[in-house]
Order: structure tokens, then sequence, then C-alpha cells
């Protein structure tokens, strides 16, 4: 009956070993932009004097936004809003890639490539949301060779618009800007009603090229402000992933070095215990799809030197009753067993720690948050199933009888 | 180990010397705070998450020296940056502005260029953090701090006996304290990762005395009538010693590790929780279970000056609460139902 009871503990840790070591050998983890470089920005549409940022509004300047990063043939970006539906903030991330400058990604996302016709009085009478189609035009005067204009040509509605704009204001300036930069200032000569024009500006055909590209996949209907960037090359993050498994590896040396040479055979096994929690808790942090960041390995290099405690509150339980005349099994069997409220009870707390951060998740903190109460759970289980398991099966070996090497 | 005679470790008569410690501690850790508050206007080194701005993290084919960098910077009105060359030779400028332009870095990076050598623009961090984000991040970080630290009040109320608890609190303010107040004094920048390492740490610290005073209470029943109160004390203390020092240790060991190979940006983590979880193994030691003889022998004082009768019957009031959860205990645990005893 025992033996039983012992084989399905043993299949069991089989099988999570198994599965975890599947999970890690198979699927690769997501990466944080810490670690692998990218382009997070978050953007706030704010309401302009004409434009209110209402829900539609913000959902059509996040798919502006989505549709010009696709033109840059980043097909990987994540362009979402943040939060609820009344939310005016836009989120957008892209994953870094080996021979590119992400700063110059931040750059042409950067342009919010506003098109606004002013009155001489700061009336705007009409945006690039107005806009049916804009392309570049050489310059024919001979004055300025090299240089570009922009032609564009107006909806229905903004051709109206426009018409009646230019009717009642013949004789005075209608401002052109982009991205609140004045481009132009002409006086209106007569009544526009064909909806069409040219934007000089002092534009170079490249310069020109960039606007048009960025006017067609539409001008962004609401003005945005940039509330935070981070840029971080690819490379950096290399450098950052493989100073992290080195200080986790050598967490890992040095816990398994001093619980060795303090409890002996006991803290081999918790150790053996330990190797395994690593491999368990990365497997379910993969299956999960958890995001490594910088903050989250740090919160699994911590849970490394916390998978210890339990154990070793257990061996000094254990140490404990055998001093005061109890054999080694028994010794063993109520080390555990009052261990245990003292083992969750202090897992409680710590849980209760790492649940505060991830609800009130600050960025890449959460990921802190989620390493930490998963290694809590998994080092629960590991003290009190894996390290009992092993210590049960060489409890019932002749080096038991030694408490030198046992570690009593 | 028998090297250090760790079942006699004379604390609770000692427990002045490390009151005095402590206290020398915290005073150091308020001088630090407010020595920054006087000085750079707020408690902590605020970092980019919690004060805004740009920062620039970046890797040139020279090494760069901090006066070149800021002479260019001066150049483009940012010579109040905080400048400074990193161990691997990474040049990292801090602003106080947001609004950089694109145009205004590109040129700030030719300017260094020619200076420095070629920019490695895979290599780059460029960071900056409007006034919203940081004002949101400084307050979700406070109200993380606060429903954490209100989770574990909670905890330690349900769980422990009234004086337990008031122990274990003050324990973990003192813990706060230094944390908080050592990391001003040695101006390590702050950012939202302090904010996580320090809620770790308060949770960690309570588990610390929870271990602790777990064995107060257990010896309690055992030695009621064959100790005095302090003694008892002092025998918990030296028999939880071990785990104490061990639990700690093995903790410390993989933070130092972060601490020391884990790179810049995990520095204001790994030293906080450094700091911490060394204040809290020595407050779940030396201040916790201490505190519970210094109250016992003022209520003592109190009552004895008052009305002695009263003494008596507190203190077996107290017992017989203890053996009835024992009782109660054991029933739950023969008839292996629900848990929920008695407690409080």
């Amino acid at each position: 009956m025992r033996l039983k009871l012992f084989l399905w503990r043993l299949i069991f840790l089989v099988l999570i070993i198994s599965v975890a070591a599947w999970a890690v050998k198979t699927k690769t983890p997501t990466l944080g932009l810490d670690l692998k470089g990218g382009v997070h920005i978050v953007l706030e549409c704010v309401d302009t004097e004409q434009v209110k940022a209402t829900p539609e509004l913000v959902e059509s300047t996040r798919a502006v936004i989505e549709k010009r990063i696709n033109a840059l043939g980043l097909s990987e970006a994540v362009v979402q809003r943040e939060g609820g539906i009344n939310s005016r903030r836009i989120i957008i991330d892209i994953p870094g890639k080996k021979d590119q400058d992400p700063g110059k990604i931040e750059d042409l996302i950067g342009k919010t490539a506003l098109l606004q016709f002013k009155l001489e009085d700061g009336t705007v009478i009409l945006t690039g949301a107005n806009l049916k189609d804009v392309r570049v035009q050489l310059n024919n005067d001979p004055n300025t060779p090299g240089q570009a204009v922009i032609a564009f040509e107006l909806d229905p509605e903004g051709t109206e618009k426009f018409a009646t704009a230019t009717k009642e204001n013949i004789d005075k300036h209608i401002a052109i800007y982009l991205d609140e930069e004045l481009l132009m200032n002409p006086t209106v000569k007569n009544e526009i009603t064909d909806g069409k024009g040219v934007i000089e500006g002092d534009f170079t055909v490249d310069q020109a090229s960039q606007y048009v590209a960025l006017l067609k996949g539409g001008s962004l209907p609401l003005k945005v402000n940039i509330l935070s960037s981070e840029i971080i090359g690819p490379s950096l993050g290399e450098d950052m992933i493989s100073m992290s498994i080195k200080a986790a590896i050598i967490a890992f040396i040095l816990v398994v070095l001093y619980m060795t040479s303090y409890y002996r055979l006991m803290g081999f096994l918790a150790s053996v215990a330990l190797a395994i929690f690593v491999l368990v808790d990365l497997g379910i942090l993969i299956l999960l799809n958890a995001t490594f960041s910088l903050p989250a390995i740090g919160g699994f290099v911590l849970t490394l030197g916390m998978a210890v405690d339990a154990n070793v509150i257990i061996f000094e339980r254990i140490k404990e009753e055998i001093r005061s005349g109890k054999t080694l099994k028994t010794g063993i069997s109520l080390g555990f067993t009052k261990a245990f409220r003292t083992v969750f009870d202090s897992n409680i707390t710590t849980l209760s720690g790492a649940l505060a951060i991830i609800y009130f998740g600050l960025g890449l903190i959460k990921g802190f948050g989620v390493t930490l109460t998963l290694g809590i759970f998994v080092s629960f289980f590991s003290a009190i199933f894996i390290t009992r398991l092993l210590i049960d099966i060489f409890a019932s070996t002749p080096i038991a009888k030694n408490g030198k090497i046992f570690g009593y | 180990m028998k090297k250090i005679n760790i079942e006699n470790l004379q604390i609770v008569p000692k427990s002045k010397l490390f009151f005095s410690i402590s206290l020398i501690v915290i005073l150091v850790a308020i001088f630090g705070l407010l020595f920054n508050i006087i000085t750079i206007k707020t408690p902590l080194n605020y970092g980019l998450d919690f004060s805004g701005g740009t920062i620039l993290d970046l890797k040139f084919e020279k090494t760069p020296t901090v006066s070149d960098a800021r002479d260019i910077m001066k150049e483009f009105g940012f010579g109040n940056s905080v400048i400074q060359v990193s161990q691997d030779g990474r040049l990292i400028i801090r602003i106080n502005e947001t609004t950089i332009t694109n145009e205004q870095r590109e040129s700030i990076f030719s300017k260094l260029e020619e200076k420095f050598g070629t920019l490695d623009r895979e290599n780059i961090r460029i960071s900056s953090i409007g006034p919203t984000v940081s004002s949101e991040l400084k307050r979700s970080g406070i109200i993380a701090l606060l429903v954490g630290l209100s989770f574990i009040f909670i905890y330690i109320t349900i769980r422990f006996q009234f004086r337990f608890a008031v122990v274990t609190i003050l324990a973990l303010i003192h813990d706060t304290i230094i944390t908080v107040g050592l990391l001003a004094l040695l101006r390590q920048q702050v950012n939202s990762p302090f904010i996580g390492a320090l809620l770790a740490i308060i949770a960690y610290s309570v588990q610390d005395s929870v271990v602790v005073l777990d064995r107060v209470r257990e010896n309690l029943k055992i030695y009621k009538n064959k100790l005095k109160y302090d003694e008892i004390i002092n025998k918990s203390i030296n028999q939880s010693f071990m785990r104490s020092i061990n639990t700690s240790l093995t903790t410390l060991l993989a933070i130092l590790a972060i601490l020391i190979f884990g790179g810049a940006t995990l520095r204001d983590f790994s030293l906080t929780l450094l700091i911490g979880i060394a204040a809290g193994t020595y407050s779940s030691i030396f201040i916790a279970a201490p505190l519970l003889v210094v109250w016992n022998r003022l209520s003592k004082h109190e009552i004895e000056e008052e009305k002695p009768q009263v003494l008596k019957p507190q203190v077996e009031k107290v017992t017989i609460q203890e053996n009835n959860k024992q009782v109660k205990q054991n029933i739950v645990k023969n008839k292996k139902k629900k848990k929920k005893g008695g407690r409080r």
C-alpha cells in the first residue's frame, strides 16, 4: 500500500518534469521590450478646439497609426488602445530587429501628419480628414529646382467647406499647417470650388514623398501627444539577457552550495528539488505565455532564494525532532507536518504582497509580481512534495543511519 | 553546527543593546530622508519613472568623458542634465525635459559622434516619460504599497492575538523606514521596480516575524509554568535563530547575485531587497519578540500599581484561550474537518 502510494508520487513527479521540460525545450519565451529591444510608445489623443477626442475618433486614430506602421513593413507591431472604451490612450509596441535603428521608427510614428487649414483668426476650416487624394508633384518653378509640392484633392464635404471658406475670405490668408508647423500662408484670390490645390513648402522630393505617404495612410483625425516612449536597441537587450541568465545561474549555485554544506544530504536533495523547481516554474511561465522582462527575471531569481526557505524551516524542525529523541522516519514525518502551517502562513504574506504588485501592475513590474506569485506556488509544491519525496526515498537507504551525512 | 552556541544566545537580556542599534539606524535613515528633502527637495532620488524626463543611454566607439559630453549638451541648452559614464563605458544623459524632438536628438547624436566616434545604434536606450505618466506611476505605486500593507495588516490581526500583531507591525515599520531611509542616504535612484521590491520585503519581513512568533506561541503553551516570560521568549528566539538566519541568507545570496551580475537597471530593485531583507531578519530576531517582553513588563507594572488582583485572571484568560485553541485544533485534526479554529 505504502509502496503503491510512493510509486504514484514518483510517477506524478516524472510527469510534471517532462511536461515542464517539453515546454522549456519547444516553446520560445516571450521577451519583454527591455530584453528584446524595440519601441514602446504611449500616445494620448487630445481635444483641440475643432475636434473632440471621442472614442470613435480615438479608434480611427489608432487604425491610422496601425496602417502607417504596417506600411513601414513592421507587421509584428501591435497598436492597441489602452484600458477601457473611454480611454484616449494608444499604445504602440514594435519589436526590435537587427540592423534597424529603432530611433528612426519613432521618427516616422511621431509624425502625426495633422494637416490643418486655418483662417486668419485661427479657426480651422479643414483637416486631413477631408483629404481624398494627395500626391507629389515636381515644382515647375526654374528658380527652385529639385523642389516638390504636394497636390491634394478634397472629398465632397471638404470641397464644400473649402469653397465656402474661400468665398468668405477673399483677399485674406488661409494658412496651411502640417503638425502645427506653418507650411504656407497664401492669399485667397478667388473662390475654389473644385476642392483641388497644391501645398508649397520648402520640400525636397524625399520630404514631400514622406509627407504624402503619411497623409495617404490617413492623417490622424486627432492630435496626439507622446506621453512616454521607450526605445531599446536589440543588442542592448541581448546584453541584458546574458547578464540576467548569469545572475540566475550564480544565484542557483550559491544557494545550492549553502544548502548542501549546511544541511548535507537533505540540503543536496533540497537543491535537486530546487533544480526541478526552476524547470517547472520556467515551464509554467512559458506555458502561461508570461512576458520575461528584467524585473520578471529579478523576481524569478528572488524566488530561487526564497524557494528553499520552506526547506530550511522543515529541516530545522526535523533536526529538532530527532534531537528530542525521535527516530529519523518519525522525525521527518513530524517535521513536515509541524512545519506545514508555518510554511503555509509565511507564503500567504508574501503572496499578498505579490498580488498587490500584479493588481496595481506598474508596467514591467507586473512581470515581477507574476513570477513572484507563481514562484511562491511552485516553491510550496516543491518543498512539500518534491523534497519530501526525495527525502523519503533516501530515508530508507543505509546512508540515513549516518546523521552527519544525512544532515541531522 | 557547533561553532556558535546557538542554543543559548542572550538576546532578550541584551535587548536594550539591540533596540539601541535599531534606533541609531532608524535615526540615520530619517536623517537621510530629511537631508534629501532639504537638498534635492524630494525624500528619495526619483528616477525617470517618477520624475519624468528623458534618458539617453548610448554607446560610442570611444569611451566618452563627462566634461566633453556636458560641453556638447550645453550647446543645446541642456547644460543642467545629469551626465554619467557607466563602468562599461556607456554615456548616460538624463534630461529633465520630455519634449525633446527627434531632430534635436539627431543633432545631439551627430555632435556626440564627432567627439566620441560612431554611435552603436543597435545598442541604444532612449526613454522619455512625460509628467502625466510619472505622476500616475507615483500614485499607483503609493496605492499598491497601501493596499499591500493593508492586506498584511488584516492578515496579521486575524492570524495573531493583538499583542503579536502589534509587534509584527512595529517590526514592519522598522524595516520599511530603514530600507527607504538608507536608499535615500545612498542617493540610489528609484524607479518603479523599487515599489515592487518594497512590497516584496514588507511581505517577506512579516514572514520572518511569523516564524519566530509562531515558536513563541508554541513555547508559551509548553513552558508556561516552568519558565519566566522573558526566558520563554529568549528560548523561542534561540530555537528559531538558525531558521531565520538560513532562510534570509539563501534569499540574500540570490539577491546578491542580481545586485552584482544583474546590471544597472535592477540596481534599485536588488539594493532595496538587500537592505530590506537584512533589516527584516534583524527585526524578527532582535526586535519583534523582545518587544513582547517589554510589553509584558510594562503591562504587568501598570496592573501591579493599579489593581494587582487583575493580573492573575488576565494571564489565565490568555492561557485558557491558548488551551482552547489547542483543543480545538486537535479536534479539527482528528476529525479532519475545516481548519478554522478559535483564533483570536
